[in-house]
């Protein structure tokens, strides 16, 4: 008798979640929290000591505009995506390359479970990294006095992170599911194409990811369709695709 | 799940609930902060638009002397008319000015004049008596001390509300104003929407909030100025004043087309101020200070005019040093 898809989706949510959490890879995840930290940190002190200042234009800016900046920059333009690549593609396909796919879908749970459950898992992991690591920039970066007027913006920098690690994860996990190696494709989309697109004229940056990272009704929407519409393809496909397992 | 793993969970969930109540107490004291003065408290909740002046703190900044060394001139022109009618110098008695007004009817184009509210140190008797000689009558309304001067040119009335608090305009509107601190009528505290704009831009020395949504049939501005602006609902603007000036001007637009209307428009006035200011080292240092910002229905204009470019504006150069403009206390 095949379980039904939640109860399938929790078993695999908690087996994927405790694999996921103490892999090597979340060690190269930590680092990559870490280091906006340790810059905040030491922006932070240097601002507050006056041994330097930030200027854009000649314009002196101010603590509370470096966190702005360092979400656009580090994270938007660099951790969510390449979480979103590494993860979300290894996902799938390292079952298959490791040949351990097969001990999942002999199980009698839905296929689809599997991905559902593992997706859960990675996003429950990496926004459990990650956004505590902003939260934390954002307490060393604003000072108590000048959050009031940045919170707003700090809230909707969260949602957009967790909007954009939700929306990256889902539509590298249907790569993987779809390709057998699925990484070097995503880090050109990411580090490619998505950079690029950015730069050419048109409409053409509407083709990316990057472009809905931000906190408008649009964009919300857009990051929610597609990580709705991805995950609902990489269920479908891993239900109807046939792996064959090398030996 | 393993214990390790739920140690990490709550850890991380720990770490995010610890910034986001840090941010929320930080916002919540701002909050009541704004929401606590006084001053706030006499605007009703019909008002469309409300601007706040720190009077003592743009007097006393080093950027108030290099505009009176710029401008070559004595005392603000029509202070002196103020002093002739209220016996107030608004230079010396006034410490804050907040305006605030209910808006044009769109309709009839009648406009509604504004409520005053001035802090500072004002001389109650010499202004009543001054009143009272131009036929002012004395009314007690709500507990306080109404000066009303009605004839067929004037509708005017002072109210003093509170020991260095003055409210001044037209009868109703300073009734209506003593009615809102009383709370038989609503203030502009319970609108939240106008109150998160005023705790937006209320750290500056001077600020002004304004709704120009003319769906009430009402609007800040009269209809001939608003149909010349673009399809805007909120108007914010601060300015922080120090040894330069810290401007920061803010528009929500209807739709995300509109605000893409207007940061293109934005832009256009400002690639022609760039040629225009190109020769000019202070126009061109102010202009590149300028950062033109937009995000959703949101687009944000900050720029600054900081001491050197007002040396530069200055004819005579940079100031030389010599004794110090006396403070106000």
């Amino acid at each position: 008798m095949r379980a039904s898809l939640l109860a399938s989706t929790r078993r695999v949510f908690e087996l994927a979640l405790g694999q996921m959490l103490w892999a090597r890879r979340t060690a190269v995840l930590a680092l990559a929290a870490a280091a906006p930290v340790l810059l905040a940190l030491v922006t932070r002190l240097t601002l507050s000591s006056g041994s330097a200042v930030v200027q854009i234009n000649g314009r002196q800016i101010g603590s509370e505009a470096v966190f702005s900046t360092a979400i656009a920059a580090l994270y938007l333009r660099f951790i969510v995506p390449a979480i979103g690549v590494f993860y979300g593609t290894s996902l799938i396909a390292d079952e298959v390359e490791d040949r351990t796919i097969t001990y999942l879908f002999v199980r009698p749970i839905p296929r689809g479970a599997i991905v559902l459950g593992k997706y859960l898992a990675y996003l429950l992991c990496v926004t459990s990294v990650v956004l505590p690591s902003a939260a934390v920039v954002f307490m060393v970066m604003v000072p108590f006095q000048d959050m009031a007027p940045q919170f707003g913006t700090f809230v909707r920098h969260l949602g957009v992170l967790a909007l954009g690690l939700a929306a990256y994860g889902a539509v590298f996990l249907w790569a993987g599911v779809l390709f057998r190696r699925p990484l070097v494709g995503g880090l050109l989309f990411v580090f490619g194409w998505e950079q690029l697109a950015a730069v050419l004229p048109g409409y053409l940056g509407r083709f990316t990811i990057a472009h809905y990272l931000q906190a408008d009704t649009t964009s919300v929407a857009a990051l929610l369709t597609t990580t709705i519409a991805a995950l609902w393809l990489a269920m479908r496909t891993i239900e109807r695709r046939e792996y064959v397992v090398e030996r | 799940m393993k214990k390790r793993t739920r140690v990490f969970l709550f850890a991380a969930a720990g770490v995010l609930i610890v910034a986001l109540a840090t941010g929320l107490v930080a916002w919540a004291t701002r909050v009541s902060a704004a929401a606590a003065t006084d001053e706030l408290a006499y605007v009703p909740a019909t008002a469309l638009m409300v601007a706040y002046a720190d009077v003592r703190g743009l007097m006393n900044s080093p950027f108030h002397d290099r505009i009176r060394q710029l401008q070559h001139t004595g005392p603000a022109a029509g202070s002196d008319d103020l002093e002739a009618r209220t016996g107030i110098r608004f230079d010396t008695d006034v410490d804050g000015v907040l305006v605030a007004s209910s808006g044009v009817d769109a309709l009839q184009e009648r406009v509604d004049a504004s409520l005053l509210i001035a802090r500072g140190r004002f001389d109650g008797n010499r202004i009543e008596s001054l009143m009272r000689s131009r036929g002012g009558q004395v009314d007690q309304y709500r507990g306080k001390r109404i000066i009303t001067l009605t004839n067929a040119t004037s509708d005017t009335a002072l109210a003093f509300a509170e020991p260095g608090l003055l409210l001044f305009g037209p009868q109703t509107t300073v009734r209506g104003a003593l009615d809102a601190k009383a709370g038989a009528a609503a203030a502009i505290g319970s609108n939240s929407e106008f109150m998160a704009l005023v705790n937006d831009v209320s750290d500056g020395t001077a600020w002004s909030v304004a709704k120009l949504d003319s769906a009430s049939g009402r609007t800040p501005f009269p209809p001939a100025v608003m149909n010349q602006l673009p399809p805007i609902n909120w108007f914010a603007a601060s300015g922080r004043v120090d040894t330069g000036l810290h401007g920061r001007v803010r528009a929500e637009a209807r739709d995300v087309q509109s605000a893409e209307s207007l940061r293109d428009v934005v832009q256009g006035f400002l690639a022609l101020a760039r040629l225009q200011g190109a020769r000019d080292p202070a126009y061109r240092s102010m202009l590149d200070s300028v950062a033109l910002t937009a995000a959703g229905t949101s687009v944000s204009l900050s720029f600054d005019v900081t001491p050197a470019a007002l040396d530069l504006l200055t004819p005579a150069g940079p100031p030389q040093r010599g004794p110090a403009t006396p403070r106000r206390q």
